[in-house]
């Protein structure tokens, strides 16, 4: 009952004709000689109806409440935190019974819609509540335009930015300066991830599920980071697709002699940071440029693989991913 | 305020990877400690233990007397500063120093006297009423150290702070934050790689690499005395020349130059006769002046000047002497030419001496 009073269907008819004038009813819409009953809607589903005196609502004044009864949801999220509730009950429900709410807020047709993803480590489940809201408002205001920021699961949030496109270019650095905030101000480590920007109203439910994969990636293999692209991921999203077996036996096929010289690795994953440049390596590695050259040839000595070479360099820089994600024996 | 003990810390992030190995050190209350170090070194990731942003593997942390290993980060009283300082651009500066308390709940009036106190010492209270986007560089780091600075906390730790502004901001910011120590009174460690931040704010610096300190001690003493080939080569600016030769008969062997090693160096190298040595030299205590070349024979090179690059108050001589690179810092008024050969005089006293194999100082 409660959430049929708080309905803005409820609401609105309370304010035409007065609370005591209206009946309501949890379980559908009774036949009634002396009401006319309504459905309440709540997202696709009806949660109950209100009835209203026949007498009342004769002629023109039925055909007013006929039409606030049938576009009851597009009024309400017209309202104030409207765009919120839609994209709130997108990510949870079919989306197609919400083409017609977007007309609401005027959004083109080529508008696309950025989706930025937060996990907040360390975040005690009964901290959520108190400083959910400061979080809100603190990544709501840190763009000059409007933005949706939305829990999604667990120490998990979804930040929605229309017209992304022409902001991808200065986010990155944003979300280094929020993610460095939120720990200076909470003390918890967080991860953004920049997902894809895709067009509404379509159904995004299925690419969330995608990004949060994506975001679960991240967290697994790059936990020093606090801002992730999907180019960063690009290796590890091949990778994590293969069997365990096969990750070890590029491993071991491909590194067998070295696996276990952590300053061999080292060096090599230094080298191809560096573009596959000696002296910057060296400079890099604080070491003198002959004795780079000398670890270089022992590499290529004990593997067969001439990492100066790109397409070797290239099965080098996946198996020392692969090596990071092969459990230790 | 607090001092901080941190007794055989270890980070492991894997069977392989240990970022951090047998961390060892006692900071003292009001201590302005410097970790430093090459990226990937472990000084961040020692940062975030004492934060307890990260776990730690092996080993106690103490703030004070309390353990706090298991102690979650809000409930160690430490504020953090990083490089980048994200102020909410749509509240103003005393609103944007203040949100912390309010998140914590701090009555009105009590933000309002901490708010105003910090900008006080931080001299930015004719801007509490702005917003971040009318601030400069300098202004919105300001900011960002007042919202550590109102939390009143025990132990400040920054990261990389200043690594965002620009070479004019950055040395003004060093002033700024060693002048805010004296005054805050409170423990502080300091994360950078820039061995001039290091060596201008530390009370002691601690440098790091591969997860291992390799040297704890004030800024002057890691300078002049530094306890292997990489301490000496990553403090200092620039860095300290090293050179590989034999020691034969007293005498140090660099390619076909040879120079005299005083009796004072020689008592500790009796057992690197024959054998080879690294000889570290800084380049200040290299010369051009005629009356030092011909005071001292045995400590002259002849050196073939690639490059004679003028600084203004001083010139820098790049040379290479059998194969090693060497720069000497000579006077600015110095008029020697670029594809010159020149003889440099080497303050054999200041010079040290280094094992080839571990390349730790011979003592």
């Amino acid at each position: 009952m409660s959430d049929l009073k708080k309905s803005w269907l409820y609401r609105t008819l309370v304010e035409i004709f007065g609370a005591d004038q209206l009946v309501i009813e949890a379980d559908g819409s009774p036949a009634s000689a002396t009401h006319l009953f309504f459905p309440v809607k709540e997202g696709l589903e009806t949660i109950g109806s209100i009835g209203i005196p026949a007498a009342l609502i004769q002629g023109p004044a039925r055909q007013l409440i006929e039409t606030l009864v049938q576009y009851q949801q597009t009024f309400m999220l017209a309202g104030q935190d409207g765009e919120e509730r839609l994209w709130q009950l997108c990510l949870q429900e079919a989306p197609d019974a919400w083409l017609d709410q977007w007309a609401t807020f005027g959004y083109g047709k080529d508008v696309r819609f950025g989706h930025v993803y937060l996990y907040v480590d360390r975040l005690a489940d009964d901290e959520h509540g108190a400083w959910f809201p400061a979080l809100k408002t603190m990544i709501e205001n840190a763009l000059e335009q409007d933005s949706v920021f939305l829990p999604l699961e667990a120490r998990t949030f979804v930040w929605i930015i229309p017209d992304y496109d022409h902001l991808v270019p200065e986010l990155d650095h944003l979300l280094q300066g929020l993610a460095d905030t939120i720990t200076a101000e909470w003390l918890t480590d967080v991860l953004f991830y920049m997902g894809e920007a895709y067009p509404m109203p379509r159904d995004i439910r299925a690419h969330v599920r995608l990004e949060l994969d994506f975001l679960k990636l991240a967290k697994r293999y790059l936990p020093d980071r606090h801002v992730v692209h999907y180019e960063d991921l690009i290796e590890r999203i091949i990778l994590d697709a293969c069997s365990k077996e096969t990750l070890q036996r590029l491993v071991d096929k491909l590194l067998g002699p070295v696996k276990e010289d952590h300053e061999m690795l080292r060096t090599v994953q230094t080298f191809l940071q560096h573009n596959l440049n000696v002296t910057e390596t060296a400079n890099a590695l604080y070491i003198h440029r002959n004795s780079m050259q000398y670890r270089l040839e022992k590499w290529i000595e004990k593997t067969g693989l001439d990492v100066r070479r790109f397409e070797d360099a290239v099965k080098v820089h996946l198996a020392l991913h692969a090596l990071g994600i092969v459990p230790k024996k | 305020m607090a001092a901080i003990t941190l007794k055989h810390i270890y980070k492991h992030y894997s069977d392989e990877v240990t970022a951090v190995k047998d961390f060892n050190l006692e900071i003292e209350d009001k201590e302005f400690i410097v970790l430093v170090g090459p990226s990937g070194c472990g000084k961040s990731t020692t940062l975030r233990m004492v934060a307890g942003l990260e776990e730690i593997s092996e080993g106690e942390l103490y703030i004070g007397d309390r353990l706090v290993n298991d102690v979650a980060p809000k409930d160690r009283d430490i504020a953090m500063v990083f490089q980048n300082y994200a102020l909410y651009p749509h509240m103003n500066v005393f609103d944007n120093m203040a949100f912390g308390l309010k998140l914590r709940k701090f009555k009105k009036q009590e933000i309002k006297e901490r708010v105003h106190e910090a900008a006080k010492i931080l001299g930015i209270e004719n801007l509490l009423d702005r917003k971040p986007k009318e601030l400069s560089g300098g202004q919105r780091q300001r900011v960002a150290l007042g919202r550590a600075i109102v939390r009143e906390p025990q132990v400040f730790l920054m990261d990389e702070p200043l690594s965002n502004l620009d070479a004019k901001l950055r040395v003004q910011m060093r002033a700024e934050i060693t002048k805010l120590h004296q005054r805050l009174q409170t423990t502080v460690i300091y994360v950078t790689h820039d061995q001039t931040e290091a060596m201008t704010m530390a009370s002691r610096i601690v440098v790091m690499k591969d997860g291992v300190i390799q040297q704890v001690g004030a800024p002057k003493e890691v300078y002049n005395e530094p306890n292997n080939v990489f301490v000496g080569g990553f403090i200092g600016s620039p860095a300290m020349n090293f050179m590989t030769g034999t020691l034969q008969n007293g005498r140090f062997q660099i390619g076909e130059q040879t120079l005299t090693v005083p009796e004072s160096q020689l008592k500790r190298l009796k057992d690197y006769e024959g054998k080879e040595l690294i000889m570290g030299i800084r380049p200040e205590h290299i010369t051009n002046e005629a009356a030092l070349i011909e005071a001292s024979p045995g400590s002259v090179i002849d050196a073939y000047i690639d490059v004679a690059e003028l600084m203004g108050s001083e010139t820098f001589l790049y040379s290479k002497i059998a194969d090693n690179d060497l720069i000497a810092r000579v006077d600015a008024n110095t008029n020697i030419q670029n594809g010159e050969t020149v003889k440099l005089a080497l303050d054999m006293d200041k010079v040290h001496f280094f094992d080839v194999q571990t390349e730790e100082r011979i003592r």
